[in-house]
């Protein structure tokens, strides 16, 4: 598969003003490489605060990068007029996380799906854009349409309005997508649907997503590929089962072990994640993880993981971590250490070979 | 057009489920009415003065309902006529003062950057400035005429409007919504236009009337001191004659009474109806 997307070095520092005076510098997004294929459903996974929508914002020029750059098709966002990348943004789309906010309260349905299509559309007649927007509304289930078009925002539940937010991304047939959490506001019972109806989407109108979740079962059953972030920074990335059957990082690892299905299958004691995440204004130095990491607590407290910031180094095929102390991949996930790592090390607390 | 039509309606009937809204309604379409159709069936002239001594301060009759003045004319009649130029002032210079505090509340709510700031600077600047004073220095020095009394009037109580039209801009502009049709490609005057304005709409129009309120009673001040058009007579010039002749020391209150009680229902008329139109359109606001 091509690369759709590339993101190379990404950051996104906010600066928080306090009152009275100096500001601290958030790193919501604190240099990230990666690449979107052509197709494909890339999960973006990491708690609250982690960094994804501010990532998936940055990605869509929503949000200004502070740094970094964004190749989108092979052309370099940073570099076209503003005139450009208006005409690109029928390219790529963002669903929200909350569709009541989503929607203009003030305009009807019809005007929402119609809007844009008289931006980027108005090669078609009046009778052409009708006409799609009625059948995208039908397309996301949306039954009957007149009636639909006619109404406004407050007239609907939360799925119809998930559902009119997924067709005003469609409606211009964009190749990209950004759907930032987008059924975790909604009822437990219309989620599925909704999943449903984006997975469907995906595969007939060939649509590349990148979906962003802090559920990582949720990643798992959707997607192809699965990147981890903490604290603005990507952890892991790699294909589906291979983060979740084979996790590298402790991180993930943690994440993995209190999934039910696949917890439970893994020998190895759960990893709770202990403590609270740093805030993003303050993120640890060293290995930013290392104040709630249990494998640096079960190494010792290593110096390494204070001083030095892993880099993204690959396990397997495709398959890269962030770990100064890369866990063997082992079906059974049980700990175990790269030998050439631990060279320095006191004798191992463990099988190095894990077999 | 229809169901705008019928959006009015709604809003008219819910106004006046309101006790208070329908209080006001009550007034403003009597004043209104009156100043309409009144000084047709009950024509003023000015120059219709007394020929008799006796005909000047003249207590109510069967032929001057509301007795006459210092030069013998007739109160009832003026009093009519004065309520089309109380109204008249009030809602051009509202009008006027809308218009621009809209706008600049639009644009320095939407866009930053130096024009915007020092729209802002100039909007504080006019806020902190008393306002009754600097109408009455504005007014004494471009003079007495009805024109000139409007155009103070607008081109000083925009201030506040535009204060408030801004900071609710500034909260629709952070919403998603506005960001999604960014996203999606759309310009800063389709999004002011299509997005921002319907939304800054209500307040807007709450808003309105509560500024006809406060430009019928700025007009009132200024003519009360004297500085109202002497020929196109409001309510306010009325008082400013009747106190200047020593209606006020002679006991004449029928001369005090008509246009004071018709300045004060004039002006309650649009503060109940603004209030309640802000309700209704601005629920949210209600709470602060
Ligand atoms: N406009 C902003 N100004 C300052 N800080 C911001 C801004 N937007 C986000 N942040 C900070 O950046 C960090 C990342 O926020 P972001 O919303 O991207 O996280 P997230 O992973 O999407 O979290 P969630 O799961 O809660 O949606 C947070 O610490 C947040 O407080
Ligand atoms: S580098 Fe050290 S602290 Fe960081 S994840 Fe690996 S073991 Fe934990
Ligand atoms: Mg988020």
């Amino acid at each position: 598969m091509a690369d759709l997307m590339t993101i190379d070095e990404l950051s996104v520092h906010y600066e928080r003003r306090r009152m009275g005076g100096c500001g601290r510098k958030v790193r919501a997004v604190d240099g990230v490489s990666l690449s979107i294929r052509r197709g494909e459903i890339l999960s973006v996974v990491g708690e609250s605060g982690c960094g994804k929508t501010t990532m998936g914002k940055a990605i869509l020029n929503i949000t200004r990068a502070t740094s970094g750059r964004i190749i989108y098709d092979g052309i370099d966002l940073a570099k076209i007029s503003g005139a450009e990348l208006r005409a690109m943004r029928r390219k790529f789309q963002m669903i929200y996380q909350d569709p009541y906010e989503s929607l203009d309260p003030r305009q009807s349905i019809y005007d929402t799906l119609l809007e844009p299509l008289l931006i980027h559309r108005r090669d078609l007649s009046s009778v052409q854009k009708r006409d799609l927007v009625m059948s995208h509304l039908e397309a996301v289930g949306l039954r009957p349409a007149e009636m639909i078009a006619a109404r406004y925002p407050h007239h609907l539940s939360g799925g119809q309005r998930q559902r009119v937010a997924i067709a005003a991304a469609i409606i211009l047939e964009p190749d990209f997508i950004v759907a930032d959490e987008p059924v975790s506001m909604l009822d437990v019972s219309v989620r599925s649907e909704i999943l449903k109806l984006m997975l469907d989407l995906q595969k007939d109108k060939d649509l590349t997503y990148m979906f962003i979740t802090h559920d990582l079962s949720l990643a798992w059953m959707i997607s192809h590929r699965i990147a981890v972030f903490y604290l603005g920074r990507m952890v892991e990335i790699g294909g589906t089962e291979e983060v979740v059957h084979r996790s590298t990082h402790p991180y993930t690892n943690a994440l993995v072990s209190v999934i039910p299905t696949v917890g439970k299958k893994m020998r190895g004691e759960r990893h709770i994640l202990a403590g609270e995440t740093p805030s993003a204004s303050e993120i640890p130095g060293g290995c930013r993880f290392h104040t709630r990491c249990w494998l640096y607590h079960d190494e010792g407290e290593p110096e390494i993981c204070r001083n030095s910031e892993p880099e993204l180094a690959e396990v397997a095929d495709g398959h890269m971590a962030a770990c100064h102390f890369k866990l063997i991949p082992s079906r059974d996930q049980q700990a175990v250490f790269d030998v050439a790592e631990r060279l320095s090390k006191p004798a191992p607390t463990l099988n190095p070979l894990g077999l | 057009m229809n169901a705008r039509g019928e959006r009015l309606a709604e809003i008219f009937s819910r106004i006046w489920a309101d006790s208070f809204g329908r209080a006001g309604l009550v007034l403003l379409t009597l004043i209104i009415g009156i100043s309409i159709l009144g000084p047709i069936i009950f024509p003023f002239d000015p120059r219709e003065v007394a020929t008799s001594a006796s005909k000047i301060f003249a207590p109510p009759t069967a032929q001057h309902w509301l007795g006459t003045d210092e030069m013998g004319r007739d109160i009832f009649r003026s009093t009519l006529a004065g309520a089309r130029i109380s109204l008249l002032v009030g809602i051009t210079a509202s009008a006027i003062s809308i218009v621009i505090g809209a706008f600049v509340g639009l644009f320095s709510g939407y866009y930053h950057g130096l024009f915007s700031n020092l729209l802002m600077r100039v909007t504080d600047f006019f806020l902190a400035l008393p306002v009754t004073p600097l109408i009455i220095v504005l007014a004494s020095v471009f003079g007495q005429n009805l024109l000139i009394t409007i155009m103070v009037i607008g081109m000083t109580s925009w201030p506040s409007t535009a204060r408030i039209v801004r900071s609710l801009v500034l909260s629709i502009r952070a919403r998603q919504f506005v960001e999604r049709v960014r996203a999606i490609g759309a310009s800063d005057a389709r999004i002011l236009c299509v997005h921002i304005l319907p939304n800054v709409m209500p307040l807007i129009y709450a808003n309105t009337v509560l500024v006809i309120a406060g430009s019928v009673l700025a007009e009132a001040t200024l003519a009360f001191l004297g500085l109202g058009d002497p020929v196109r007579v409001s309510w306010g010039t009325m008082l400013h004659y009747a106190f200047v002749s020593g209606a006020a020391g002679r006991g004449v209150w029928w001369y005090l009474l008509p246009p004071g009680i018709g300045i004060v229902l004039l002006v309650l008329g649009f503060t109940l109806v603004g209030n309640t139109l802000d309700k209704i359109l601005n629920p949210r606001l209600r709470e602060f």
